[in-house]
């Protein structure tokens, strides 16, 4: 217990002390990726410990996003009550969605989700007279302040993104140490076993869908609130394979992970695309080559050699 | 002292297609007993326990548990009441440790009340031996190690009525003799259920056998008197 503390804690203090030492551009980056790692980290509660894959995880983004963004410029809600709906608007939705879509297991749930999810990217365009469709819209300047501070300014926008990030991330570590998230695992591991244990898996599984929709929803409408745009783009199916494939290259069922495989991401293009233009071959191999000698991800790897101890 | 019953079926039927695996069983276990439930392959044990237990719902029929009608009620329902189940093919997480395993059994019954959870746990896994491979990962145990496990994790949950299927498949003899002891000390205050086709085992610890063949009650009574029934000895034999 004493090494998962001083592990995750000290992730949060690294991330707190870097703000003062990177240069604007990584500033930047790490500010977003601390935003998409929290959608991974929502994504990781159903894929990683219960082992429910959703191929729909952008819908939970996009709840977030909009309610959050319509919310600010339709009913001209300030931004910490506009933030407050989007979290409301993902949880509700991830409610909706975790009864209909619980009703299937296996590739129908990956399908049902997918289906969902382009529900919600069509309806967006459909709604295009509010939404602004496909080209989305901004969240002004103007309205991006709270408690007098500016979101839009860099420093605050990286605090602000280490705030959510932190919530989240210690959140998880408590949950999966919890009774409730030792039962999700189980789900995991063996599903005919948890029920024969007495435990309501339909119930537990619910928990997980709605925990894993309202943390992507959130990260969604953080994602809005500090970088001011709001678009379907976010709603498309890149947007749900991205929180899968950062928790597979961090490491599923891992707490960290979802964070290592986001920056791991980032970086890889970012520093790919620096050296040559064929840069997704460069990435593509090193998926494969991953995929081969990393099954479980890199904290996989790291809690199989190292560390059997790891959340 | 008045007999209590603990379960009773009746009428408890499950069709698969046109295959009628439960015919009409009328079954009664009380309270503080050990019930052997025998039968060739494929005369509908499996079948019958897990109508019991809520795994398969019944085609019709009725189970009473505990003074209540269950029949509606799901599996973890059931469970919950105080029912516990171990599987016939070893079920258990087989990439946590056998700590955790038993954990899972304990925890439910314990609630978030956790305190106790660790040192119940452990008191679990020294009632079939395991507490010295508390760490080890419970799918790189030794096949009999597992079944033992499995046994640990219907143990933990303290039940009122312990259904075991097939749980000596796979012990070698030294493992079945310390089953049969552990067995006779839970039945102190657990009403046992054990599906069974060693009858040396059966006939160490039964208090009473019902006996099933083709989804029916054929015969039910104490060792000795099935051990005489001609019916059995037909349906075991063939004659």
């Amino acid at each position: 217990m004493r090494k998962t503390l001083a592990l995750h804690l000290g992730l949060i203090a690294l991330l707190f002390a870097l703000q003062f030492f990177l240069p604007a551009y990584h500033h930047g980056n790490l500010a977003r990726i601390m935003v998409m790692a929290t959608f991974a980290m929502g994504y990781n509660i159903m894929f990683g410990y219960t082992g429910l894959l959703s191929l729909g995880h952008a819908m939970f983004f996009a709840a977030g996003m909009y309610g959050m963004g319509l919310a600010s410029t339709q009913l001209g809600l300030p931004i910490g009550p506009a933030f407050g709906v989007g979290i409301l608007s993902a949880l509700v939705f991830s409610v909706i969605v975790g009864l209909l879509a619980l009703r299937t297991i296996g590739v129908a749930f990956m399908i049902v989700t997918l289906m969902f999810s382009q529900t919600i990217f069509l309806t967006i365009l459909y709604f295009g007279g509010v939404t602004r469709g496909d080209e989305g819209f901004v969240i002004k300047q103007s309205a991006r302040q709270i408690f007098g501070l500016d979101l839009s300014d860099a420093t605050t926008r990286y605090f602000a993104a280490l705030f959510l990030f932190s919530m989240v991330f210690l959140g998880i570590l408590w949950l999966v140490k919890s009774p409730s998230g030792r039962v999700l695992i189980a789900i995991r591991e063996n599903e005919e076993r948890a029920k024969m244990l007495g435990y309501d898996v339909w119930r537990h599984k619910l928990a997980a869908v709605v925990m894993s929709g309202t943390v992507s929803g959130a990260a969604g409408a953080a994602y809005g609130v500090l970088f001011g745009y709001v678009g379907a783009s976010f709603s498309q199916v890149p947007y749900s394979i991205f929180p899968l494939l950062w928790v597979l290259l961090g490491g599923a069922g891992t707490v960290i992970g979802p964070f290592i495989g986001t920056l791991f991401m980032f970086y890889l293009i970012d520093l790919s695309s620096a050296v040559t233009d064929a840069y997704m071959l460069v990435v593509g191999v090193i998926l494969v080559l991953l995929t081969m000698f990393a099954r479980n991800g890199l904290m996989g790897v790291v809690r199989e050699r190292w560390a059997k101890w790891l959340p | 002292m008045v007999a209590v019953n603990l379960l009773s079926t009746h009428g408890l039927s499950r069709n698969f297609g046109g295959m009628k695996a439960v015919q009409n069983v009328d079954l009664t276990l009380q309270q503080g007993k050990i019930r052997a439930l025998i039968g060739p392959n494929g005369a509908g044990k499996t079948t019958l326990v897990s109508m019991l237990c809520g795994r398969i719902p019944a085609s019709s029929g009725t189970v009473t548990f505990l003074g209540q009608d269950v029949t509606e009620l799901p599996a973890h329902k059931r469970i919950s009441m105080g029912m516990a189940y171990t599987f016939q093919i070893t079920s258990i997480f087989a990439d946590l440790t056998v700590f955790e395993n038993v954990a899972l059994a304990v925890q439910h019954r314990l609630g978030r009340s956790a305190k106790r959870l660790k040192s119940e746990t452990l008191a679990t896994l020294t009632r079939v031996g395991l507490e010295t491979r508390t760490e080890q990962i419970a799918g790189d145990l030794a096949y009999g190690h597992q079944r033992l496990l499995e046994i640990a994790m219907g143990l933990g949950q303290e039940p009122k009525l312990l259904i075991l299927d097939e749980p000596t498949q796979g012990l070698s003899d030294g493992e079945i003799d310390e089953f049969i002891a552990l067995i006779r000390e839970v039945s102190a205050n657990t009403t046992v259920l054990l599906i069974e086709h060693n009858i040396a085992v059966v006939m160490a610890l039964a208090d009473d056998i019902t006996v099933l063949n083709f989804g029916e009650i054929i015969a039910e009574g104490t060792p000795q008197e099935i051990h005489e029934n001609s019916a059995v000895q037909a349906a075991y034999l063939g004659g």
